[in-house]
């Protein structure tokens, strides 16, 4: 441990890592909260997914046709924003299953990343961190726009937090007071998106669903107020990428899984905290 | 509220068919009929939630959707996820939602709250989970939530449908108490309690008639007890001895819920 903070000081690469942990956990903890009160996962899963095609295009015309003004994760704001629109659209027309759009979304997604990855010329080193996340790898750029989503998200949760809570909850009763839900659940999925593209540098595109919905639900085991629960949930999120970080760093892990298996942990013992509470207030 | 020639149906099949009444200012009005009858949809036309295929609704004067604002709603049964995190605070906060912009509800929407819960006779509720009321409880929040807005109408869909006896003659008390301020529209399957309560009452099935309460009252006396109610149902074609064993089968069907 004393290594990594050693290091910390000296190297601008962890430097780096450590700043994009920090401002990940911001929209992780606000959003994954919301993810997990509206039962979504399967929704942030869909978008996810999705972002390797738009990531393995980018990649491609990178590279291949060497628009270098086209990074991947210019790629993956266009596909996660894309899948949003296209999963909100169909939901809320109720024409179509949802879940089937959903399962559809995740596979070609994935998909079309893997063919356009794979057609790159070079060695398609970049699936693997793209799907595993490489937090040492973020650079300057990187945490700019880092800075720029992270903006965009806690803007539009402070402007629009009493209507978003009102939607979640009880869609109905929000109609009946005029609000347009479906503009608001429309917005929620793009803020959702833009999340999981902050993401996609920490955890990766599998596991980001784990980062989303772990810290927030082991808030939720300790709060009963969505309020209060996003602001632990932020905490949670930054203790626990931060700590993935540190516990990774001197035996070589790889990151990513290192912080989803803190996640994991401290979610297992979040739960058992809430029994033992629950069994030592009824026996008080 | 005003129903003129309203026809509706989920399906080919009409739910309510040719229903026309007017509703006045400071009425109680009692709307009663069998399962399937149409009273829920009856609600949901004159919120605007659904739109007749034939005949017109105005509320206030308005088409629905554009004065629906002015109304207090208590739903039937509040679907909700039992693991959501929400205070009872939050929950009635939420019937000014309309009347916010953006940012953050301000100091007067939280002295509007504890009007609302002082109303309901639920101030003590305030700071508790939403999700560990009684259902009495969460009654009394929903109508806190309702009255927030200052409503010109409230509408309660069965609202003592999951609470007991003793909460539920409150409930009709606390109803009849906001009366005074509030038109009231409530859906019920208690006869009873609701002539007891109603100056009006609204007989709903497929097919009914208009008819005054004293006739109904003389065929049926034993259930309803009130003089001056006047009993509005749909279309023409049903005497009023379908009216009452409409209400005589409610009774029955009211009596055997006790029962069990």
């Amino acid at each position: 441990m004393t290594d990594f903070f050693h290091d910390l000081f000296q190297y601008t690469f962890l430097q780096n890592a450590f700043l994009a942990a920090i401002l990940a956990s911001i929209p992780c903890g606000i959003i994954g909260s919301f993810i997990v009160v509206r039962r979504s996962t399967y929704i942030a899963g869909a978008i996810s997914h999705s972002l390797l095609g738009g990531m393995g295009i980018a990649y491609y015309l990178h590279i291949a046709h060497d628009l270098k003004a086209i990074t991947p994760l210019h790629g993956a704001i266009a596909a996660a924003v894309g899948a949003a629109i296209i999963i909100g659209t169909v939901s809320s027309s109720g024409k179509h299953r949802t879940d089937t759009v959903l399962s559809a979304v995740w596979s070609i997604g994935m998909a079309l990343g893997i063919v356009f990855i794979m057609a790159t010329p070079g060695y398609g080193q970049d699936l693997m961190s793209y799907l595993f996340g490489n937090i040492l790898m973020v650079s300057r750029n990187d945490l700019l726009l880092m800075v720029i989503l992270n903006g965009i998200i806690v803007i539009n949760i402070v402007l629009f937090y009493p209507k978003l809570l009102a939607v979640s909850f009880h869609r109905e009763l929000a109609e009946l007071r005029g609000i347009r839900v479906r503009i608001y659940e429309m917005l929620f999925l793009i803020l959702s998106a833009l999340t999981i593209v902050l993401l996609v540098h920490v955890v990766g595109i599998v596991m980001s669903i784990a980062l989303l919905t772990l810290p927030a639900a082991s808030a939720g085991y300790l709060f009963n107020r969505l309020s209060l629960m996003m602001i632990a949930a932020t905490v949670f999120c930054m203790l626990f990428t931060a700590g993935g970080l540190i516990l990774s760093y001197a035996p070589e892990w790889p990151t990513g899984p290192t912080i989803i298996i803190v996640c994991g942990v401290f979610y297992l013992a979040a739960i058992t905290l809430s029994k033992l509470m629950l069994k030592f207030f009824k026996r008080a | 509220m005003d129903f003129q020639d309203v026809c509706f149906g989920y399906t080919s099949v009409e739910t309510v068919h040719n229903i026309s009444f007017k509703v006045q200012k400071g009425d109680f009005i009692a709307v009663v009929g069998p399962n399937g009858g149409g009273k829920t949809t009856l609600i949901k036309l004159a919120l605007g939630l659904v739109h007749p295929q034939r005949g017109r609704v105005r509320l206030l004067g308005k088409p629905p959707q554009e004065t629906r604002k002015k109304v207090g709603y208590v739903p039937q049964l509040f679907m909700f996820d039992q693991t959501f995190p929400v205070q009872v605070k939050d929950v009635v906060r939420m019937g000014r939602i309309d009347r916010l912009k953006w940012g953050f509800y301000r100091k007067t929407d939280d002295m509007e709250v504890d009007r609302a819960l002082l109303e309901a006779e639920a101030t003590e509720l305030k700071n508790r989970s939403f999700s560990e009321l009684s259902g009495g409880e969460r009654q009394r929040v929903l109508l806190a939530q309702a009255l927030v807005s200052r409503p010109e109408i409230l509408m309660l869909d069965e609202p003592t449908a999951n609470v007991d006896a003793s909460v539920e003659k409150r409930l009709y008390d606390l109803f009849k108490k906001l009366n005074e301020k509030v038109t009231v529209f409530l859906v019920s399957h208690n006869l009873n309690v609701v002539t007891k309560h109603a100056n009006r009452v609204l007989c709903v099935n497929k097919t009914a008639a208009i008819h005054s309460t004293r006739d109904l009252s003389k065929s049926h006396a034993g259930f309803l007890s009130a003089n001056d109610m006047t009993v509005f149902t749909h279309s023409d074609t049903c005497p009023v001895s379908d009216a009452t064993e409409l209400l005589k089968s409610d009774h029955n069907a009211q009596m055997e819920h006790y029962r069990k």
